[in-house]
C-alpha cells in the first residue's frame, strides 16, 4: 500500500484504529477488562449518551447543531417521574417525557430551520430555558418513588444484555438506516453541505433538516427516561453536561460542524472510544478529574490527526492526471490547474 | 493624442516575454509577448477560451507559465506563480466582483492586508484619502462599504489597488455590472491614471467600451496574438472582423414543421414564446436580465408571468417548477450546481432519490444505470462514480449538472445559464450534441447567455435582451456577430433615449 493509500485508510478509520489500540492497551493492563461483565458495564454507561449522540451526529451532517439536548433529557426525566407519581400510569409518564422531545424539537425546527436563525444561538437558549423549566417544575429537588414497573426496565434482560443497550443498538441502526439507507439520507447531506444547491434540485431543506431536529429532541427525550430508569430518581440534572459529551462523541466520529459529511459506523467508534477510556480509566484507578482532562485532549489531537490524515489521503480517488481531459483555463478552475502543476508539463500538447 | 505619443517614446513598464502555457493536452498560450509601456491603455480582446484571461492570470501570478519571463520596469522579476510577490512588485489587478469586506470602512479595506495595516488609525485614514484623491474621490473613508454603490465600490477596490505603489493595473472585464454613468466615470479615472504614468490593460467583451478607452488593441485568438495595433485605427466593424474572421460557419437547419409553443413568457409588453423542440437563446450584457429570467422561470428570485402548455405557470420555486418538468442550470456551478461534498453518482440522481429505491431504500444499482446512460451519451471521462465530485474536471463538472436534468427525467423545458462556461472545447461540442439531441426530442431549451458564440454554437433562435423591446432573430452564418452588433446597437439607442 502506498502512504496515500494508507493515510486514506487512516482518514476513514482512524477512530476504529484509534479504538482497538486503547482496547489492546487496557486488556494489556488488566485481562479483566475484556470480560463480559465489564462490556456490559461499558454498553449500559454509554447507552444514554449514544442514544442521543447518533441522531445529533445526523443532525449536524444537515448543517446544525442541538445543544439544548442535556436540559431536554431533564426535563422530560423529571416530568415523566412527576407524571408517573401523580397518575400512577408508567406509560402516561413515558408519552409526558416524549411530548417534551416533541415540543423542543419543534421549536428548534422552526426557528433554525425555517426562520433561518443560528442553531448555536437558538438550542444554547433553548438549553438555558428548558433546564430552568426542570429545576422550576422540581424545586431543585430530585424526584423519587418512582413506579417499580418502571425502575424495573432497566433491569430487563435479554440474552443477557440489558434492554438499556438494545436500545443503544436499535438507536444505532436507525441512525444507518436513515443516512446510508433510506434516499433522506442523502437528502441530509445535500441540505447540510450544501443547502443551496439542494435546494435548487428540489431537496426541501427546511423540512428535511427540521425533521431531523424532532428526532434530535425525542431522543434527547428517550435518554432522560432512560436515566429516570435506571436511577430509580429523576433530578433536574441528569442531563447536565450531556450536549458536550454527545459533542465530543459526534466530532471524534469525524461529523464536521461544516456539515454533510459523516457516517455512523465512525460515531459508534467515537462512542466507544469515549466508553472505553472511561472504564479503562477506572481500572487504572485514576481520578476522575483526570478522566475529563484526557478525553478533552483526545478530542483535540483527534481532529488535529484528522485533518493531517485528511491531506495525505486526499487525492485517493483523483483520475490520473494524464487521463483527464484538456481544459481550457478560466478563473473557476485554479484548483486544476494546481493540479496540472504539479504533475509536471509533460503531457504531450494537442493545441487548440 | 498626447498619451499615445508619450507612450511610443517611454520604455515599456511590464514585459511578458514567450509566456508559454499548456493545461493538460490545450495550449492556452502560444509563446506569446505582451508589453505596456506608461501611459498606455491596452485593450486585451478574444473570445471565450482566446487566453485573454491566461494572459491576466500569468501576470498576476495567479498561474505559473511553463515558460516565459516577466520584466517590470526593466527588472526581470523571478516570481511567476505567487500572487503576492507579484502585487509586491506594483502589478495589481481589478475585478468584476470588487473583492471587498463588506462589514468593515472604506480605510479598513485600503489598507486591508497592507503593511500600513498596522498603523494609527488617523494616519490610515490618511493614506485611503490620499489614494481616494487620485481618483477624484472625496468619499468619506468612515462608511462601511456595505452602504456603498456598485460604482463606488469598484472606486474603492482601485484606491486600494493605488493605495501601495502601482505601476501596471489589470482590469478584468471591470464595467459588467456597472451603468453607463458608472463606466464613463471609470473611463475617465483610467485615462486619469494613465496620465500620471501608469500602464493598464484592459480585458472586455465589449467592443465598444474597449474601443471608447483604449490606446492600444491585442487580440487574441486560439492562444496566439493575431493584433497589436494602435486603437485609432479601429472602428466597430473593423474591430470584429479582426476578432472573428469569416465566422460564419454554415449550420445545419433542424428540420422540424412549425412546432406548437410551450412555454410562453411576458417580459415587459412583450410576450416571449418558446416553441416545442427548439433551443432559444437569450442573448444580452453580463449579469443581463437573461440570467433573472431563467430563474424566475425555476421559482427563484421573483414572480413570473407565464404559461406552459397552454395553463397558467407561476412556479412557488424550484420543487414545484421541477414537478412541472422545468429544470434549471445555473451560470454558478460550484455554488448552485453541485454538491461539493458528494459523490459524482449521489450529484447526477439527488432530485429523482425516490425513483431509484427499491422498497424504500435506496438502490445504488438502479442509479447506476442512469449514470452510466449519462457518461456514454454526454461523454464523461476520469473520475470515479463513487468518488468524490471534486476529481472531475470543469467540463465533466458540467456534464454531471446536465446529466442531471437530462437523463434523471425527461423535462418539459430545460433553463440553461452559460452552459459552457468553464469548459474546454471538447466537452463544449459534446454539450451541444447533447442539447441538439435532446431537442430533437422535443424539449425546449432556454439558454442564458452573455456569449454570442455561445448562443451561434447552441441555439436555434434567440432574443437579444436588453430593454423593453426584445427582437428575436434566427440562426444564419455569422450570426454572433449580428447578434452582439444588434446588442451594442440597442444599448446605444437606449441610453440616447434615457438621456
Amino acid at each position: 500500500m502506498s502512504s496515500r493509500a494508507i493515510g486514506y485508510f487512516l482518514a476513514r478509520n482512524g477512530t476504529f484504529v484509534g479504538c482497538i489500540l486503547l482496547t489492546t492497551f487496557f486488556y494489556y493492563w488488566n485481562s479483566n477488562f475484556l470480560s463480559l461483565l465489564n462490556l456490559r458495564n461499558i454498553g449500559e454507561a454509554l447507552s444514554a449518551l449514544g442514544v442521543v449522540s447518533i441522531p445529533l451526529a445526523l443532525l449536524m451532517i444537515g448543517g446544525a447543531v442541538d445543544l439544548s439536548v442535556g436540559s431536554v433529557a431533564s426535563l422530560s426525566g423529571v416530568l415523566a417521574a412527576t407524571c408517573m407519581i401523580n397518575t400512577g400510569s408508567v406509560a402516561l409518564g413515558i408519552v409526558a417525557g416524549l411530548a417534551v422531545g416533541l415540543a423542543s424539537g419543534l421549536i428548534n425546527g422552526l426557528l433554525v430551520s425555517y426562520y433561518r436563525f443560528n442553531s448555536i444561538v437558538v438550542t444554547l437558549g433553548a438549553l438555558s430555558v428548558w433546564g430552568g423549566l426542570a429545576l422550576n417544575l422540581t424545586g431543585g429537588r430530585t424526584v423519587i418513588g418512582l413506579p417499580e414497573s418502571f425502575t424495573d426496565l432497566g433491569l430487563i434482560k435479554l440474552v443477557g444484555i440489558p434492554l438499556d443497550v438494545f436500545v443503544l443498538l436499535a438507536t444505532i441502526l436507525y441512525g444507518v438506516i436513515a443516512l446510508e439507507i433510506l434516499p433522506y439520507g442523502r437528502r441530509l447531506r445535500a441540505a447540510g453541505g450544501s443547502a443551496r444547491a439542494a435546494f435548487l434540485m428540489g431537496v426541501p431543506v427546511e423540512r428535511v433538516q427540521c425533521l431531523m431536529f424532532i428526532q434530535v429532541g425525542l431522543a434527547a427525550a428517550v435518554a432522560g427516561i432512560m436515566l429516570a430508569s435506571k436511577l430509580a430518581a429523576a433530578t433536574p440534572i441528569t442531563g447536565q453536561g450531556m450536549e458536550i459529551n454527545a459533542l465530543t462523541v459526534v466530532l471524534l466520529g469525524g461529523v464536521a460542524f461544516t456539515g454533510g459529511v459523516g457516517r455512523i459506523s465512525r460515531v459508534v467508534a467515537g462512542l466507544l472510544f469515549v466508553g472505553v477510556l472511561r472504564n479503562g480509566l477506572v481500572f487504572l484507578n485514576t481520578s476522575q478529574f483526570l478522566q475529563q482532562i484526557l478525553i478533552g485532549l483526545t478530542l483535540i489531537v483527534a481532529i488535529i490527526f484528522d485533518e493531517t490524515i485528511r491531506k495525505l489521503g486526499r487525492g485517493q480517488w483523483e483520475e490520473p492526471v494524464r487521463a483527464s481531459p484538456p481544459e481550457c483555463p478560466s478563473s473557476d478552475n485554479l484548483r486544476l490547474i494546481k493540479r496540472f502543476e504539479k504533475a509536471g508539463s509533460d503531457s504531450s500538447g494537442v493545441g487548440v | 493624442m498626447g498619451v499615445n505619443r508619450k507612450a511610443a517614446v517611454a520604455s515599456p513598464i511590464l514585459v511578458l516575454e514567450s509566456i508559454h502555457v499548456q493545461f493538460g493536452g490545450t495550449t492556452a498560450l502560444h509563446d506569446e509577448h505582451l508589453s505596456v509601456a506608461p501611459g498606455e491603455i491596452v485593450g486585451l480582446l478574444g473570445h471565450n477560451g482566446a487566453g485573454k484571461s491566461t494572459f491576466v492570470n500569468v501576470a498576476t501570478g495567479a498561474i505559473r507559465p511553463q515558460r516565459g519571463t516577466m520584466f517590470v520596469d526593466g527588472r526581470r522579476v523571478e516570481i511567476l506563480g505567487n500572487p503576492r510577490e507579484v502585487e509586491r512588485v506594483g502589478v495589481k489587478v481589478i475585478h468584476q466582483e470588487p473583492a471587498l469586506v463588506e462589514s468593515l470602512s472604506v480605510a479598513d479595506n485600503i489598507s486591508l492586508g497592507r503593511p500600513d495595516e498596522w498603523r494609527r488609525p488617523a494616519a490610515r485614514k490618511q493614506c485611503a484619502r490620499k489614494a481616494l484623491q487620485l481618483l477624484g474621490s472625496a468619499m468619506n473613508v468612515d462608511r462601511r462599504v456595505s452602504s456603498l454603490g456598485f460604482g463606488e465600490r469598484q472606486v474603492v477596490d482601485l484606491a486600494r489597488a493605488l493605495s501601495s505603489d502601482m505601476k501596471v493595473l489589470f482590469l478584468d472585464e471591470p464595467t459588467g455590472a456597472l451603468g453607463q454613468q458608472e463606466t464613463d466615470h471609470l473611463h475617465s479615472l483610467l485615462r486619469r491614471l494613465a496620465r500620471q504614468g501608469k500602464g493598464i490593460v484592459y480585458v472586455s467583451h465589449d467592443l465598444r467600451v474597449v474601443l471608447a478607452v483604449c490606446t492600444r488593441l491585442v487580440v487574441l485568438r486560439g492562444g496566439r496574438v493575431v493584433l497589436n495595433e494602435p486603437a485609432e485605427a479601429f472602428n466597430l466593424t473593423k474591430l470584429s472582423e479582426a476578432l472573428a474572421p469569416g465566422l460564419g460557419k454554415a449550420k445545419q437547419p433542424s428540420t422540424k414543421a412549425k412546432a406548437e409553443i410551450v412555454l410562453e413568457v411576458k417580459q415587459d409588453k412583450q410576450l416571449l414564446q418558446f416553441p416545442r423542440g427548439e433551443i432559444v437563446g437569450l442573448f444580452g450584457m453580463a449579469a443581463g436580465p437573461q440570467f433573472h429570467l431563467a430563474e424566475r422561470l425555476f421559482g427563484v428570485g421573483g414572480p413570473i408571468e407565464a404559461t406552459l402548455d397552454g395553463e397558467l405557470y407561476a412556479p412557488s420555486g424550484p420543487r414545484n417548477a421541477i414537478r412541472r418538468g422545468v429544470y434549471y442550470v445555473s451560470a454558478d456551478r460550484e455554488r448552485d450546481g453541485l454538491l461539493g461534498h458528494m459523490s459524482a453518482l449521489e450529484n447526477l440522481v439527488l432530485p429523482w432519490m425516490e425513483r431509484h429505491t427499491w422498497g424504500g431504500a435506496y438502490s445504488r444499482a438502479k442509479a447506476t444505470v442512469v449514470f452510466n446512460k449519462a457518461r456514454l451519451r454526454l461523454n464523461i471521462t476520469g473520475g470515479h462514480m463513487d468518488g468524490p465530485i471534486s476529481a472531475l474536471s470543469g467540463g465533466n463538472l458540467q456534464k454531471i449538472v446536465l446529466g442531471r436534468w437530462i437523463f434523471g427525467d425527461r423535462p418539459r423545458v430545460l433553463l440553461l445559464s452559460h452552459p459552457t462556461q468553464g469548459v474546454d472545447v471538447g466537452a463544449r461540442s459534446d454539450i451541444a450534441k447533447a442539447l441538439r439531441e435532446l431537442a430533437g426530442d422535443g424539449v425546449t431549451v432556454l439558454v442564458s447567455s452573455s456569449e454570442a458564440d455561445e448562443i451561434e454554437l447552441i441555439c436555434d433562435a434567440a432574443y437579444t435582451c436588453f430593454g423593453d423591446y426584445w427582437p428575436r432573430s434566427e440562426a444564419t452564418p455569422g450570426w454572433a456577430e449580428s447578434l452582439l452588433q444588434a446588442l451594442i446597437e440597442q444599448a446605444a439607442t437606449n441610453t440616447e433615449t434615457r438621456v
